[in-house]
């Protein structure tokens, strides 16, 4: 009788292992993907707070490209959208003409005395080319998914 | 019902009972996370809207840009054309493509006055003495940009 009892007692413990690592299993999986979601809602969120203008004149007579002499396409950049944004070139995507300007080559430079580029801030982007022949070119700014189109002529 | 019988009832009663109970706290914790991600998204769509409403009601016209070469004063007035209330320190200049901030100009004045608010139908009036005097040469454009991006161009006369 109590070989009986006692083969149940193992069987009711084995029983709840398993029903405990079942549920263990379940809630930690949902627990990842409760964890994810929550990430790319932030980051769906910072992209549509994000939005950013090229205020650069592309008119005659305003310069963009080569204004210091130092072969830089100088870009300002204000920040129209509701969230702070990075500083930081290593955030910050420039392709001119589709080429990718990689972040050594893109200066950021926060304008008007400020420390962080927060909403209606300015930021100089000053991106090495040197020698860029006269033609008609197309700059891309790229922030928290936010892109930007700026086309100007080197006559 | 035999012993084995009723035991065995109990231990998968127990273990359904485990099971359901770890159900309940992985939806409560999915549901609460799907809630708030839902509620932030929401809200920056609709931070969204707010900007392209403003965008869309915000107007400016850039009615003089003089040149006064004996003093080097830029004198640059531009009118509030939208329906929307501006903020003067949040606008910026572009003089021949080099950014002259706000706080660069030496007299801001709204209507006459000394204000940060610009209301629809008044004129902005800037006067700069000492920034673009040390450009290269005599200014030929000015752009202005407001605090939602929207801007307007104007040759220096």
């Amino acid at each position: 009788m109590a070989s009986v009892s006692i083969s149940h007692l193992i069987l009711f413990i084995a029983s709840m292992v398993v029903a405990a690592s079942v549920a263990g299993v379940f809630t930690s999986t949902v627990e990842d993907l409760a964890g994810a979601i929550d990430d790319q809602g932030l980051h769906v969120s910072e992209d549509v707070r994000t939005d950013v203008e090229i205020i650069s004149d592309n008119g005659t007579g305003a310069c963009v490209y080569d204004c210091d002499g130092a072969g830089n396409l100088t870009l300002l950049v204000k920040n129209v959208g509701s969230n702070r944004l990075p500083d930081d070139p290593d955030q910050v995507d420039v392709l001119l003409d589709g080429r990718y300007q990689p972040p050594e080559d893109v200066h950021l430079e926060l304008l008007g005395g400020v420390d962080t580029w927060d909403s209606t801030d300015v930021a100089r982007l000053n991106v090495t080319e040197p020698g860029l022949p006269s033609g008609d070119y197309r700059a891309t700014v790229i922030v928290n998914g936010d892109e930007e189109v700026f086309e100007f002529r080197i006559p | 019902m035999t012993d084995a019988t009723r035991d065995r009832g109990l231990a998968t009663s127990a273990s359904l009972l485990v099971i359901f109970v770890g159900f309940v706290l992985a939806l409560g914790s999915l549901y609460s996370v799907t809630a708030n991600t839902g509620e932030r998204v929401a809200e920056a769509g609709d931070e969204q809207r707010d900007r392209h409403e403003a965008v869309a009601l915000t107007g400016v016209n850039v009615t003089a840009a003089t040149w006064d070469s004996t003093n080097d004063d830029l004198t640059v007035r531009i009118t509030n054309t939208g329906e929307t209330t501006l903020s003067v320190p949040a606008a910026d200049t572009v003089v021949d493509g080099t950014y002259v901030g706000i706080e660069d100009y030496e007299r801001v004045t709204v209507a006459g006055h000394d204000s940060d608010l610009w209301r629809p139908g008044e004129q902005l009036v800037l006067e700069d003495e000492d920034t673009v005097a040390t450009f290269a040469g005599p200014p030929t454009r000015v752009k202005f940009v407001t605090e939602v991006g929207v801007a307007d161009t104007r040759g220096v006369a």
